[in-house]
């Protein structure tokens, strides 16, 4: 069987599960679909078709500038086709890092949509510049996924880390220059035994000399 | 001198053979460079394998004849100056064979730069980085300083017989040395200062390489006493490594005047009380792991008690430390062969005591499903380290064709200034 025999045979099935769908739904608008050439009149009944999600719509307000450091408030809002919002779903925050691929995403973090169809998250960002990000939907019951790509301005990274207070800090604080200390004695020895001998070679180069 | 005039078919035979087996080495890397570290028995756990373990065990050779070496020159042992120079020899061409691994374990050597340029302080790999260029040069060092007026002694008696090369080669290594008494005061405590240099020097660099695991949160690597273990065993590896070789060099090159039984005697002596030190070190150790039985280090005592590994971890227990220990001190007398034989079990079960050290920490995954990794070194492994082990005494016979084997000067010195009416001890020369 070639490529389009087998088209074909899949589109005709297809075509038969939507006919008989249609003819299950009160509220369907497509005509019934008609008899692929070939179908036997008597075929078996098939199962009923899911019925056809209902459009969602994915819109992000613009971010907030945040301050160095402080985490950014990514939020998008939930709605169905109508505009009406679409509460207690699961809307996914990721970011495109660039590094996993033109397509790679990130994902850094989930919330809940609440009574206006809101979901806010706090992230962090870990770069300066620039913010590729994506919020989505991924579909509900009979509601489709939706998603939107939107961008920010990250004004710095996380400051750095610091561990808290132990008691050991004056160690801690000293410690590189104790040891870059004790290299650097190690080089000077080294530097002076080398001189030194290179001095007495030419002192005793020069009494030979004499001699 | 006649190391440097000493060749023959058995000479060149051996050099040969070392050779290929250095060639197959370096055939083994470039394979390895082309096709990445797939090629090698490394994995996602056990990344770090033989390459790991041969840097240690190479390089705790090097420390352990250098230590020797600067030891006897601060306690001024009379019978030193047999030793001295094939200590600080050994000293060079392991560290300069151990040195590279850590460059071959890192599958694109163009990356070992990275570590300088965004090298952080706080890391062990760092630390290790300088450690290690330090020790090179002090060892260096170490060696040149009392070779100089046998370089000089070389281009004042050996010009007629040497050739151009070798004329040159002298002359400039000499550094213009007319035996001056101000050029032998300074040379003599440049020589105390590098002595003294090369103790702590030596002895940082495996604490650092110590420090690397035992700052690692790994089962079996999170010990305290880590840094003074690894020190203890580089010097144990170093002096059986020194006797195999002095036994060698003792053969080949007819120096049984030079270096004799009693030498031999007082480093079997030495080597006993370094693996008794040894064994007391491997009991504290894993009688303290055992008795907390910490859930991540349980199964890695398991698998070295009674596990996988049991065969070498026993191996090494009874035949590269308690064997040896019974073998020089049982009470018929000590032949040099006995305390030969017990130096080749030890330098053996320190190889396979590194290998346990490295592979089982990684072997075991932290995650709970207690996963044990497998790790089978391949032919490429191998070869290197063949090549490795081969490039020791090729560096040394290279070395002994250029420069005398036992210190002449120091020799003569002690010659002179041993009180009179004593006999001379023996040099080189007479063994001719």
């Amino acid at each position: 069987m070639n490529t389009r025999n087998l088209a074909g045979v899949c589109a005709a099935i297809a075509l038969a599960f939507v006919a008989a769908a249609g003819a299950d739904r009160a509220s369907a608008q497509t005509p019934p679909a008609p008899q692929p050439a070939g179908t036997p009149a008597t075929a078996p009944a098939t199962p009923p078709a899911p019925a056809a999600p209902a459009a969602t719509t994915l819109t992000v307000p613009p971010v907030a500038a945040p301050e160095p450091g402080k985490p950014v408030t990514l939020a998008a809002k939930l709605a169905d086709k109508g505009g009406r919002p679409l509460g207690n779903q699961t809307v996914y925050f990721y970011v495109v890092p660039g590094v996993f691929g033109p397509d790679g995403m990130m994902v850094v973090g989930q919330a809940t949509t609440d009574g206006t169809g809101t979901a806010q998250f706090p992230y962090r960002p870990t770069w300066v510049g620039d913010v590729q990000a994506v919020a989505m939907f991924a579909g509900a019951g009979d509601l489709a996924p939706a998603q939107a790509r939107f961008t920010f301005a990250s004004p710095g990274p996380v400051p750095v880390h610091r561990d808290q207070p132990f008691g050991l800090e004056i160690v801690r604080d000293w410690a590189p220059a104790v040891v870059i200390a004790l290299v650097v004695a190690i080089w000077v020895t080294i530097i002076i035994v080398l001189a030194r001998l290179a001095m007495a070679m030419r002192a005793g180069g020069a009494v030979e000399r004499r001699g | 001198m006649r190391s440097i005039f000493q060749g023959g078919w058995r000479w060149w035979s051996i050099f040969v053979l070392l050779t290929a087996v250095i060639g197959l080495g370096a055939a083994a890397y470039m394979y390895q460079i082309t096709r990445g570290l797939s090629v090698t028995g490394l994995n996602q756990h056990v990344s770090w394998g033989f390459y790991i373990s041969n840097l240690i065990f190479f390089m705790g050779i090097s420390y352990g004849a250098a230590l020797a070496s600067a030891a006897m020159r601060l306690t001024e042992v009379p019978w030193r100056h047999s030793l001295t120079r094939i200590l600080e020899s050994i000293g060079l061409s392991a560290a300069l064979a151990g040195a590279l691994f850590p460059v071959l374990d890192l599958g694109r050597p163009d990356r070992a730069w990275y570590l300088i340029r965004y090298g952080q302080v706080g890391s062990p790999v760092v630390w290790d980085v300088i450690v290690v260029t330090d020790y090179l040069i002090a060892v260096l060092l170490f060696l040149y300083l009392p070779l100089i007026p046998d370089m000089a002694y070389c281009r004042d008696e050996l010009s007629q017989r040497s050739g151009r090369i070798r004329r040159v080669l002298y002359r400039v290594l000499a550094l213009g040395w007319s035996g001056a008494p101000n050029q032998q005061r300074v040379l003599r405590q440049g020589i105390t200062t590098m002595s003294i240099l090369i103790i702590p020097v030596a002895a940082a660099v495996p604490s650092v390489l110590a420090w690397l695991f035992s700052v690692t949160n790994r089962p079996g690597w999170d010990s305290t006493i880590f840094a003074p273990y690894f020190v203890l065993g580089a010097v144990l590896s170093g002096v059986a490594a020194l006797v195999l070789i002095l036994a060698v060099v003792r053969k080949a090159y007819h120096l049984e005047h030079v270096v004799t039984e009693a030498h031999f005697r007082v480093l079997g002596f030495g080597l006993m009380a370094l693996a008794a030190a040894y064994l007391y070190f491997m009991l504290s150790e894993y009688v303290t792991e055992g008795y907390k039985m910490r859930e991540d280090t349980g199964p890695q005592l398991e698998l070295l008690l009674t596990g996988r590994l049991a065969w070498m971890f026993w191996l090494f227990t009874v035949g590269g430390l308690a064997a040896p220990i019974v073998l020089i001190a049982l009470p018929m007398r000590m032949t040099i062969f006995r305390i030969t034989l017990a130096a080749l079990a030890i330098v053996l079960g320190m190889y396979a005591k590194r290998f346990l050290i490295v592979v089982p920490g990684l072997a075991l995954s932290l995650l709970p499903t207690n996963v044990i990794s497998i790790y089978r070194p391949t032919w490429v492994e191998w070869a290197i380290t063949a090549a490795a082990a081969a490039a020791i005494p090729w560096l040394l016979m290279v070395f002994f064709r250029l420069f005398p084997l036992i210190a002449i000067f120091e020799y003569e010195h002690a010659a002179a200034a041993a009180p009179a009416g004593a006999p001379a001890p023996a040099t080189e020369g007479d063994v001719r």
